[in-house]
Parts: C-alpha cells; sequence; structure tokens
C-alpha cells in the first residue's frame, strides 16, 4: 500500500538513483560470466574432440574411463553452474528487499494510486481533461496522461465496478487516442469498456451505438456481435421500436453512485473540503482571539488563540511547535510508520481501519526529548492531565490519502473501546498541522458544518464531550485528501481519568465551555485577562 | 549406471557435440539479452535526471506520483523480466532433450561412484598395486594416464561410501603420495588426512589414527572434529604405550560369505588354472564335426576344452560382418540385465549382474535367423524352443558373479511361463577379444575360458537324466583392458526328446557333442 504516504515515495526516488548503477554493475558481471563460460565451452569441445580421436583406446581402458566419467561430471558441474550464475535473481532481490529500507510498489499499488486520483478529482470537482492534462486550479503539471493512462485509471473504476469514473476516464482515453500518433492503446479496448459502462449507467442506445463501431472496426470480435444482439434485446424490452434504436440518442446520463457514508453527508464532507460552507456573518463577528495566561507559566510565554467556532468549542493554538520539533518528530516517526489503526467497538481491539488511508507512528516520551517538551506543552494548552493520555500518534497522508467523517470518542454503543488502557473515553483531541498541503488536507466537521485548513505549526483543539460526559454528536469530523503538496499530522487524544478537577462536570447538561479551561466562573478572556479565576481581583487588575 | 556398458560411454562422446554449439547459442542470446538491459539503464538515467531536478516535491504532486508508482510497476517489471530472463535453464534443458533424443546417457555422481567401485574390483580380481593403477601401470605396462591427487581421493573417497576401508586407506595412502609431487595439489592434505586417519582406525591402526590426527589439528586448526578426535583416540589407547616406532598397518580385507569361491573365483580370473588330470589331459582333442549333411561340405572346427561335464569350444562360428550387425541391433536396447527372480518366475534386474542386455528375435535380421541355423548344426538342439539371442556389453569393471544358468529343484518356477523346460545346453559367442580379463570360469571345475572373438563356448547345464550338473556354476571375470560383447543362447529341455535321449545310466555322459550313446563310455 505504498500509496498511502508521500515518504515511502520520497525514499523510493532517492533509492531509484541506485538503480542504474546497479544495473550497470550487474551487465559488467554478466559479460564476464559470459566471457568465462565461452572459454569453458572451448575447452570441453577440446577434451570431447580428444577423446573421440583416442576412440576405444580412451574407454576400454579403466583408469581412462573413469578419468572420463569424472572429467564429464565436474566439468558439466562447472558449466552448469557458470549457465545457472545468473545474479538477477539477487540483483532483484536486492533491489525489492525490505533491506533497502525502500519498498517497491506493486500491481495493488498502482490500483489504489488510481483510486487515490479518481477520490481527488471527486472531492476537488476536478475536470477529467485538466486532471489528465496535469492541470490542478492554476498549477501546470510537467506530465500529461497518455490514452494508455487515462485507459489504466479508467479499468481501475471498471475494477471496482465504479461505472461513474470509469465512463469519464474511457471518454478522455478515446479523445487523447485520436491526437496520439502512435496509439498508446487499442480503440477496441476502449470501445468495449465504455460500451459496457454505458449501459450500466442506463445508456443503452449510447452502448448499443458504441457495440456496433466495435463490430465493423473488428467483425471477428469475440463478443461485439453477441453485445449488439443484447442490447438490442434490453431495448426492445424497454419499449424501443427496432427502427429507433439507433435514433434520437438522449444525453448520456452518468450518476455517481451512492455512497456508504449517505450522499448527504458526503455532499456535505465535500463541499466542506471545497471550503465552499457559507458562515453566518453574525457568527463569524462573535470569533475572538487572545493570549492564554492561565497558567503561572504561560504569564510570561503566553500562548496564542484563535477560536475557531464555539459550541462545540474549536480553538487554534497558533505557533505551538517549531520547525526543528516538526523536523525531529518527522525523523523519529518515518521508520514506524504502518498504516493506520483503529479500535473495534466490538472486541475492544486495535485493528487496521481500511477505511483511514494514512499511515501512522506512535510515539512515547523516552523516545525523544522533543516528545517530552511537546507532551508538557499541551498540557499547558489544554490544562488537561497528560498521565492517561495516549501516546503521540504521527500521519502522513499520500495520494487521495483521507480520513472518513468519524468520532474520535467511543458512542454508548460502543462499550469496549478503550476498556484495555482503562483511563476512560477520549475527553478531547489535539491536532497539530506538522506541514502545509498547497491544496486541500482540511479537517471538517460535518455536523458543526465547519472547515480548519492546515497551517503549519499550529494544533487545533476541541472537547469530544460533553461536560457531563457524554459524547458530542456534533464533534463528527473527517480529514480531506491532500490535492497537492504533503500532510504531516500528529494527535494527542486526551482521556477522562484524571480530568476531574480540570473540567469539572457541569451543572446542567447545555453547560460548554466558553474557553479553553473555563470552569464556569469568571470572566471570558474577550472581557477580560484570560487569568485564572483563582486569584484575587487586585492581580487582575495589575496585568 | 553408465559404467555399466562401454557402449554407453562412445555413444555420448558423439553426441557431446552438439552440447558446445547450444552452449554458444546460450552465451549469444546472453549477449543479446545484456544489451537490451543496457539500453534500460540508459533510460533510467535519464528519467531520474529529470525527477532529480524537481526535487523531493516531484511526488507531492498526485500526477507526478501517480506515474511514478506506474513507472515502477510496469517498467519495473520489463527490467525485471530482462533480468530474470536468463535462458539457461532453457538451454540446459536444451541439452537434456539433445542427450535424450540421442539416447545418451550423461554420467552422474552414481556413475563415478560406480566406476571408482569397478576399479576397486579390478585391483582386487588381478591383484593390482594401488601406486602402479594409480599410476596408469597394469601388469608392468604403462597403459593408460596418471591419476591425480584428487583423482586418486575420489577413488578412495568412493571405497569409503561403500565402508570399504580396506581400500579407502590404500587409495588415501597414495593420494598423499601424490599431492606431494603436486605444486599446486589437486586435493587439500588435510581432506585426505580426515579419510586416512578414520579407515586406519576402522582396520583397528588406532596409533596411527592418532598420529595423522594430530597432523591433522596442526595443519587445519579450525577443523571442527580433529581436536575431538584425538581426545577420542587417546582415549582410546588408554593404559597403552603410547611411545615407541608405530607399529606396521594392519589392513584386513573384508570377509563375506563367499570367501573360498572369491578367492577361487579371483585366482581363475588371473589365468592361476590347476594342472588338467593327468586322466584327461591325453584325450583332449580337437575334430571336424561333420555329423550332418550340411557339414559334411562345411564341418565346424571343434576344441574340446574338458569333459565330465563336456565343454567344447567351436571355432570361427560367427563372422566379423555378422558380429556388426548383432551389435548394431542390439546397442539401442542395452539395459540392466534380468533374472528370473526363482519364487515369483518374474524378471527383475540384478543387482550382482553387472552388464546391459538386449535381445534379438530371429525374424528381427537375416542376420539372427541364420546365427539360430547355425546353432542347431553344431549342437545338433532344436532351436524352436530356445530362447531369443541375448546380446550383452560389459562395461569398466562388468562381470557376472557364480552362478547357474539352470533352474535348481528348488527355484520350481523358473522358466514357467516359457514352459519349454529347464535350460539344457548353453552357447556362449565371444564377439570380442578383450586385451586383459573377461574370462569365462567354471569355479568347481577349476577350468577358465579366455575369450577369442569369433568362437563360441558350449556346455550342458542338464544331465542326461534331466537334473541339473551342480558342476557347471560359473561366473564371467571383470575386464581389465578392452571391450567385452558376448551373445547367448539358452536351449530348452522340450524339443530334444531325440536329440539328446535320456541315458540308462545315471553316469552317463557325452564324450563328443551329439553323441547318442545310451551307455557310459571313455572317450
Amino acid at each position: 500500500d505504498l500509496f498511502t504516504s508521500i515518504a515511502d515515495m520520497q525514499n523510493l526516488l532517492e533509492t531509484e538513483r541506485n538503480i542504474p548503477k546497479i544495473l550497470d554493475k550487474y551487465i559488467h558481471d554478466e559479460e564476464e560470466r559470459l566471457v568465462q563460460l565461452k572459454k569453458l565451452s572451448e575447452e570441453y569441445s577440446k577434451k570431447n574432440e580428444i577423446s573421440i580421436e583416442n576412440g576405444l583406446k580412451d574407454i576400454t581402458n579403466p583408469i581412462n574411463a573413469f578419468l572420463l566419467i569424472k572429467r564429464k561430471i565436474f566439468d558439466w558441474k562447472e558449466i552448469e553452474s557458470k549457465m545457472n550464475a545468473n545474479k538477477a535473481g539477487n540483483v532483484v532481490s536486492s533491489i525489492t528487499d525490505d533491506s533497502y529500507g525502500v519498498r517497491y510498489p506493486t500491481a495493488d499499488d498502482l490500483s489504489g494510486a488510481a483510486i487515490g486520483l479518481l477520490r481527488l478529482q471527486d472531492t476537488y470537482r476536478l475536470d477529467t481533461k485538466d486532471l489528465a492534462d496535469g492541470k490542478i486550479y492554476a498549477d501546470q503539471g510537467n506530465y500529461t496522461f497518455s490514452a494508455k493512462d487515462c485507459f489504466e485509471i479508467a479499468r481501475a473504476a471498471y475494477n471496482e465496478h465504479d461505472f461513474y469514473h470509469t465512463v469519464m476516464w474511457m471518454e478522455e482515453a478515446q479523445r487523447r487516442l485520436g491526437d496520439e500518433v502512435e496509439p498508446t492503446v487499442e480503440v477496441e479496448d476502449i470501445l468495449e469498456y465504455l460500451a459496457f459502462a454505458l449501459y450500466k449507467q442506463n445508456n443503452l442506445k449510447h452502448a448499443l451505438k458504441l457495440t456496433e463501431e466495435l463490430y465493423k472496426m473488428n467483425p471477428t470480435h469475440p463478443r461485439a456481435k453477441g453485445n449488439v444482439k443484447w442490447y438490442e434485446d434490453l431495448l426492445e424490452q424497454e419499449g424501443v421500436r427496432r427502427s429507433d434504436m439507433r435514433k434520437n440518442l438522449p444525453p448520456i446520463q452518468n450518476r455517481r453512485p451512492d455512497s456508504v457514508l449517505g450522499n448527504t453527508e458526503r455532499t456535505m464532507y465535500e463541499a466542506l473540503c471545497r471550503n465552499e460552507v457559507p458562515v453566518s456573518q453574525k457568527d463569524i463577528s462573535r470569533l475572538y482571539c487572545y493570549y492564554k495566561r492561565d497558567r503561572p507559566f504561560l504569564v510570561y510565554a503566553p500562548i496564542k488563540v484563535e477560536i475557531k467556532r464555539f459550541n462545540p468549542l474549536a480553538v487554534l493554538f497558533k505557533d505551538v511547535i517549531s520547525d526543528d520539533e516538526v523536523a525531529a518528530i518527522q525523523e523519529l516517526a518515518k521508520p514506524k510508520l504502518a498504516r493506520a489503526t483503529v479500535h473495534d467497538s466490538v472486541t475492544g481491539k486495535l485493528v487496521t481501519a481500511t477505511y483511514r488511508i494514512s499511515k501512522s507512528a506512535w510515539l512515547k516520551e523516552w523516545e525523544g526529548d522533543v516528545v517530552e517538551t511537546v507532551n508538557k506543552r499541551i498540557g499547558y494548552m489544554t490544562n488537561l492531565e497528560m498521565e492517561t493520555a495516549e501516546e503521540l500518534q504521527i500521519a502522513n497522508y499520500g495520494i487521495g490519502g483521507h480520513y472518513d467523517p468519524h468520532f474520535d470518542h467511543a458512542k454508548k454503543e460502543e462499550s469496549k473501546s478503550f476498556e484495555s488502557l482503562g483511563t476512560g473515553n477520549r475527553i478531547a483531541t489535539v491536532l497539530f498541522y506538522m506541514s502545509q498541503p498547497s491544496h486541500g488536507g482540511g479537517t471538517v466537521f460535518t455536523e458543526a458544518k465547519s472547515t480548519i485548513l492546515p497551517t503549519k505549526n499550529d494544533a487545533l483543539f476541541w472537547y469530544n464531550l460533553y461536560k457531563q460526559g457524554d459524547g458530542n454528536p456534533d464533534t463528527r469530523h473527517a480529514a480531506c485528501p491532500v490535492l497537492v503538496g504533503i500532510k504531516w499530522v500528529s494527535n494527542k487524544w486526551i482521556h477522562e481519568k484524571g480530568n476531574e478537577f480540570r473540567r469539572p462536570c457541569g451543572l446542567k447538561s447545555s453547560d460548554y465551555e466558553r474557553f479553553v479551561g473555563d470552569l464556569g466562573y469568571g470572566p471570558e478572556p474577550r472581557n477580560a485577562p484570560n487569568v485564572s479565576p483563582n486569584l484575587a481581583k487586585d492581580v487582575w487588575e495589575t496585568l | 549406471d553408465l559404467f555399466t556398458a562401454i557402449a554407453d560411454l562412445q555413444h555420448m562422446l558423439g553426441a557431446e557435440k552438439d552440447v558446445t554449439t547450444i552452449i554458444d547459442q546460450y552465451i549469444e542470446a546472453e549477449r543479446a539479452r545484456l544489451d537490451d538491459l543496457r539500453r534500460y539503464a540508459h533510460e533510467y538515467v535519464h528519467r531520474n535526471a529529470h525527477a532529480e531536478s524537481v526535487g523531493p516535491e516531484f511526488v507531492t504532486n498526485p500526477i507526478n506520483a501517480y506515474l511514478l508508482i506506474k513507472r515502477l510497476t510496469t517498467e519495473w517489471k520489463k527490467v525485471e523480466n530482462i533480468m530474470l530472463n536468463n535462458k539457461a535453464s532453457t538451454f540446459l534443458k536444451n541439452i537434456t532433450d539433445n542427450r535424450v533424443r540421442s539416447e545418451v546417457k550423461f554420467p552422474g555422481e552414481e556413475d563415478l561412484s560406480g566406476a571408482a567401485t569397478a576399479l576397486l574390483r579390478l585391483q582386487d580380481t588381478y591383484s593390482l598395486d594401488t601406486l602402479d593403477l594409480s599410476n596408469g601401470i597394469i601388469g608392468g605396462e604403462k597403459v593408460s594416464n596418471k591419476l591425480s591427487g584428487h583423482d586418486t581421493f575420489e577413488v578412495g573417497r568412493s571405497a569409503y561410501n561403500q565402508k570399504d576401508y580396506y581400500h579407502c586407506l590404500m587409495w588415501m595412502q597414495v593420494a598423499l603420495v601424490k599431492i606431494e609431487n603436486e605444486n599446486p595439489p589437486t586435493i587439500e592434505e588435510w581432506e585426505i588426512l580426515e579419510y586416512l586417519a578414520y579407515s586406519l582406525y576402522q582396520q583397528g591402526n588406532v596409533r596411527r589414527a592418532l598420529s595423522l590426527t594430530k597432523r591433522l589439528a596442526k595443519i587445519a586448526p579450525n577443523h571442527p572434529r580433529a581436536k575431538g578426535n584425538v581426545k577420542w583416540y587417546e582415549d582410546m589407547l588408554q593404559g597403552k604405550d603410547m611411545v615407541g616406532d608405530l607399529p606396521p598397518i594392519v589392513n584386513k580385507r573384508v570377509e563375506y560369505d563367499g570367501i573360498v569361491e572369491r578367492d577361487a573365483y579371483e585366482a581363475l580370473c588371473r589365468g592361476e588354472i590347476p594342472p588338467v588330470e593327468p586322466k584327461w589331459k591325453n584325450k583332449l582333442r580337437c575334430y571336424l564335426k561333420r555329423d550332418k549333411p550340411f557339414l559334411k561340405l562345411a564341418p565346424i572346427k571343434v576344441e574340446i576344452l574338458r569333459f565330465d561335464p563336456l565343454a567344447v569350444l567351436f571355432k570361427n562360428v560367427i563372422h566379423d560382418s555378422e558380429i556388426e550387425v548383432i551389435k548394431e541391433l542390439a546397442s539401442p536396447k542395452l539395459k540392466r540385465a534380468t533374472v528370473q527372480n526363482s519364487k515369483t518366475g518374474e524378471l527383475e534386474h540384478a543387482t550382482y549382474r553387472i552388464s546391459k542386455s538386449a535381445w534379438l528375435k530371429g525374424d528381427l535380421d537375416p542376420v539372427i535367423d541364420r546365427v539360430n541355423r547355425r546353432i542347431e548344426d553344431f549342437t545338433n538342439l532344436n532351436q524352436a524352443t530356445s530362447e531369443e539371442l541375448q546380446v550383452a556389453n560389459y562395461g569398466l569393471g562388468g562381470h557376472y558373479d557364480p552362478h547357474f544358468d539352470f533352474a535348481r529343484k528348488e527355484e520350481k518356477n523358473a522358466f514357467k511361463t516359457l514352459n519349454t523346460g529347464n535350460r539344457i545346453a548353453t552357447v556362449l559367442f565371444y564377439m570380442s577379444q578383450p586385451e586383459r580379463g573377461g574370462a569365462t570360469v567354471f569355479n568347481h571345475l577349476g577350468t577358465a575360458v579366455f575369450p577369442s572373438k569369433n568362437d563360441a563356448l558350449f556346455w550342458y547345464n542338464l544331465r542326461r537324466d534331466g537334473e541339473g550338473d551342480l558342476r557347471t556354476r560359473h561366473a564371467a571375470c571383470p575386464v581389465l583392458l578392452g571391450v567385452k560383447w558376448v551373445s547367448n543362447k539358452w536351449i530348452h529341455e522340450k524339443g530334444q526328446e531325440f536329440t539328446r535321449p535320456c541315458g540308462l545310466e545315471e553316469e552317463v555322459q557325452e564324450n563328443f557333442i551329439g553323441d547318442l550313446s545310451p551307455y557310459a563310455n571313455d572317450p
């Protein structure tokens, strides 16, 4: 699953540089081997000729017969081993084996990469032609797809029974084929797939038309004639007269298949990813920034907080992780990147999530000073207990990498999640943005209808649970696919246990924080310095 | 089992010419493959140059990322196929197929081992000195190439693998002598010492084994077993004299059940034949067989070799051109000799008969038919019920251990399927004349017949009363130099009622071929 991580591909490029050198050495070794084999062959031939010339004398003498047999065996063994000594197997293994530290892509990776491209196309409503021309918004890429490239993406979609994308990309392949001096794919292949996909998307007349073209093009095609008959029969069942089957072709329908998320949620998710969901001016006008100074240390080194949304509260802590720290964390994480896992809500065990397309690594405090420093800082940022929090999780998203809408907390029915941790539910989430993609990669809340685009060095924070402990369904969120650029994030999930005095229960179920660390009394930072309400009033006035 | 027939070796040498042609074809194909690969490596460099100019951001664009993955999955597969497309296995298969088509048997490890075992048999049978043999000297005459130290070692190792420490000891000693004169040595001294020490130990020479193992430990300090073995031999010698001169080497030849028969057999093979009894000496003679109308014009020359039981040599009864035809017909059919299992009556491979055999029917060629008619002329026995002509080619050290040609009383099922009774007589044509060895010997009678080309040996297996004659136990001696081709004709009882009638007395036997006398007579 190489396509799920950009880091893997960057490593791959580095290793690629070595391949020509390895090939050259292999070629040289092989030529040496052939020279030796030639020599052995000549010696073998010479010895054989001598034996023949000696005639019976050589083989009717027991000593000579023994020597002849022995020489045949040992000489032949040497020739055979020289012929079999092709080092290609070893060279190929050394290039593709894990010992190089780089995983080489397989056919699954290619297929996955194609699916990733289709996801990007859908999420960001990219035109097929533009995408195939390497255009992404204003960016003009250096490569364009050949007809064969388009054909293969279409075929990947076809193999997933995704006829919506099959139609689009096969049509693009057909268009490009017309411009190619040397065709990269057979038009017959395109027509066959395209016709079937059109049929599946309820364009029977178009399917018939294309299949007839295919039949005229190649009367010996194994399936064309049968398919023409079949499409005609289907049209007849729909009440279309034979004389009308090739007339009045309606516009092509290409309905997008239903989403497992539900089409409504998917539509919202994608609109949010494109940042197209309007936010009311009234709500925007209520948002503000403040300096967090409610801890003694922060009095002199306040944290800049930008409130992104109220109810449920979501804030962005600005400049809370330095570039150096980001680089160090990435370095620690790279060797560990593995497919993201989630808790199975029934068994409570960690399982690989097919719907989470990213690579993840977990870092413990003792693995690096930087991890410990960041953990301490999270405590200052959130006022929450770090002792019971999960390890720092690092994730790297690859081409089309995303995370479908989900909750970070366990719902009531998911009673076994986090049981093994013994620290209660996930009370809050901290999400560090360690890189800033050029396009895409946002974090969106599908119920709260808000979008936060990644900004490097910042951290997004929200409470997952109501103050009385129940999960807040408005915190349902998702990661958007990265369109251009690279996305690194790290997560810190904070648990209930240990936060009884840091985030005490509210007296009413509707109680919620007005700001991070809100204990329910004391002024809002909007109107007053963000200091601990436990301090005397006169101290407030001196700041 | 290549070593069991010389014909296979001759055939192989001819066919092997094709092998080098196939190897040359392989080399050309490989060169073409490397050219493809070189071209591809160049393209690779060109592509990489572009990706590098963009830098690490190259893969953060989804189009570039996809194309990179595609290039690596599909185009790398091309490179991989070119690299892995080594045609060696195809060409090696061509060579194997070529050999199969030519019916060539290429030697394997078993053949090498068998060849070595055959050498040892020749050594024993003909009392050959190990050093002489390894220097290509047989009977005081230089007849072949020398064995190298490694060659000599291989013979010793074959003996070792047969747990034959008697021969292993001898040959390893000679190997040690030989490598002293080799520069560089063809085998490492420590390898020889390891086998030699163990053989000495097995033959009861513990002190010498200890001495050599110490030398081994000194030469090869990292040898995994040397130190352990030194300790072991020392423990065995505990309480015994470990100083002073080493005792003479004891190298006892292994015993087996037929020791008496073996010694007699080997002596006869060497031509150490006991003198003929005075009783028969003056009566041995040659005569012209003219007892049939045809033979009056073309008599057969008969040499009486032995009376009681009668054995004769028919002289010049098969022509060189007939021999050539028979060999040609037999070569494609040569395979391991079979014998009838005395319990089941089924034919099976005989491990003790080291030769290749082929069976030729009378209607296969006019020559076979003619030979069959001639056999009737010189034996006076009916050929309609005899077995097909069996042709055998003996290989290196090929021999046939002592045996009877007839089925004994307890072997009830033998020849049952033929339904022609027991084997009443044997005709043995000598189709070649080895330079040394290859005799036919009769163990109990103490007589040996050395092959003479174009002649045929004949004897009756059964007495006149139909009982098997135990005195006819015989064997074939290993060929020391040269090649041996023989053909056999086994004649059966049925149909011989008037050609060889029963005698009236138990002691009745022929004094000449075709003797119909019902009474015992002195010749």
